[in-house]
């Protein structure tokens, strides 16, 4: 088959999918509309929409909003547009969370109802000639099937449901949330979120990881990862204090975690608890099944707490530590 | 011989700079793991120190090939975590890169408004 009749067939296709007209926003959603009126509008210039959709989401958190400033750090003039990964790495180096949603159209219309705009990447034309394009979604109207966005020259463009969703579709359903530090997205997913956050680590300020991880902990108690990931925000904001306090009960619950052991023990060998510290180094290279890989890292560790002076401070016995189960 | 002998000090003065950069961009001390490790996928997708160097050198030199100014290339590579840069130096020409702009020709033009005027596709409107 050559590439026009492909072509025609399947915009043949298409036809025929856009010939029923059945409502495409949930009937559940009823008459709801929802309309995100105060955020900002900067519109695009030249290819440059992603620059402008992300000062649309940054001026709508209250941060400074200069699409010509984000140039520098999102366009690419070689393809004469901006990737995904760099929109989020900007989100990052302002301290705020990049939440990629999941593809699924309920999560995107709860994300709008809770009052966060979504960027999202639309697909204008077809797959094989894909014309790619960042946009902001505002709102939608369920009544007259219609979605909301920020997009190019236009403040307020009302697309329809259906063309919106072929066009996002085609875009494998892309959306980001840029969320201030400290807030959770509605119908978040753990490991989602927590990979978010930890991507920002070493490039975001360690306050805004304090809140975000923060946040994390206190919603998903259980979750090792989002407690490890606060013990080293405190740390890398030098409260060592609470860090420490972090990892502790970390290996508390979890004796078996080789990151808890090591970064706790490195924290002891720095206020000068040399003692506690190779204690809890030896006790995790002698009695758990750790791979290589763990084991070079426990064995850096014990070399550099070896080396560190030796502090008459309040250290912690280096036995009780390691006996108590739980 | 003696220039050869000049370059090879430059080279290895040049190589031991740039591992000691490289070095200084590890957030925490040496000693503490970071929280990728708890990832679900940290064992697949975390590089080691060598490769993660390597990314961001392939990446900053991708970056300079698109016209970004070297300044900027460093500081963006600097924000793109393990996954993104393993990605964007992998598949740097087959990734989205959203522009919003009409660049098209002939034959794929006429289509485009066939398929604008049928309603399948937003190309204009969205301009």
């Amino acid at each position: 088959m050559s590439p026009l009749c492909r072509v025609l067939a399947v915009a043949g296709a298409l036809l025929l999918t856009a010939c029923s007209r059945a409502p495409v926003l949930p009937p559940a959603a009823g008459a709801e509309q929802v309309e995100l009126d105060a955020v900002p509008f900067f519109p695009q210039r030249d290819y440059q929409c992603g620059p402008a959709a992300l000062a649309t989401v940054f001026g709508h958190l209250g941060r400074a909003a200069d699409p010509d400033a984000l140039v520098d750090e999102v366009y690419l003039p070689g393809k004469k547009g901006s990737l995904q990964v760099e929109l989020k790495a900007a989100a990052r180096r302002r301290g705020l969370v990049p939440y990629p949603l999941p593809p699924d159209l309920e999560v995107l219309l709860a994300t709008l109802r809770s009052g966060h705009p979504v960027l999202v990447l639309q697909n204008l034309g077809i797959r094989r000639w894909p014309q790619w394009h960042f946009a902001v979604v505002v709102g939608f109207d369920a009544a007259a099937d219609t979605f909301l966005l920020r997009s190019g020259t236009t403040r307020r463009q009302v697309l329809a449901a259906r063309k919106f969703l072929a066009t996002w579709e085609r875009a494998d359903r892309w959306g980001l949330v840029v969320l201030s530090p400290g807030t959770l997205p509605p119908r978040a997913e753990r490991d989602r979120y927590l990979r978010a956050v930890t991507d920002m680590e070493g490039i975001a300020p360690p306050a805004a990881l304090i809140a975000a991880f923060d946040v994390a902990a206190e919603r998903w108690p259980d979750s090792p990862w989002a407690r490890a990931g606060l013990g080293n925000a405190y740390y890398a904001a030098g409260n060592r204090a609470a860090a420490e306090a972090q990892f502790a009960a970390l290996l508390r619950r979890q004796p078996e975690s080789v990151l808890a052991r090591n970064n706790l023990a490195q924290l002891l060998g720095e206020r000068g608890c040399r003692a506690a510290a190779l204690a809890l180094l030896n006790e995790g290279l002698a009695s758990h099944p750790i791979d290589d890989r763990e084991r070079a890292q426990l064995q850096v560790t014990r070399d550099e707490v070896a080396a560190m002076p030796v502090s008459a401070g309040n250290c912690p016995p280096p036995a009780a530590r390691a006996k108590s189960p739980h | 011989m003696k220039f050869r002998r000049l370059s090879g000090l430059l080279t290895s003065l040049t190589l031991v700079l740039s591992l000691t950069l490289a070095t200084a961009v590890q957030p925490a001390a040496a000693a503490m793991m970071g929280t990728a490790e708890l990832a679900p996928d940290a064992r697949s997708e975390q590089l080691e120190r060598v490769d993660r160097f390597l990314a961001r050198e392939q990446v900053r030199d991708l970056l300079l090939a698109q016209g970004v100014a070297q300044e900027d290339a460093r500081a963006r590579v600097a924000a793109l975590s393990d996954n993104e840069l393993a990605m964007i130096s992998r598949h740097l020409d087959e990734l989205p890169a959203g522009a919003g702009g009409l660049a098209l020709i002939g034959a794929v033009f006429v289509i485009l408004v066939i398929l604008e005027i049928v309603g399948v596709t937003n190309v204009f409107k969205g301009l």
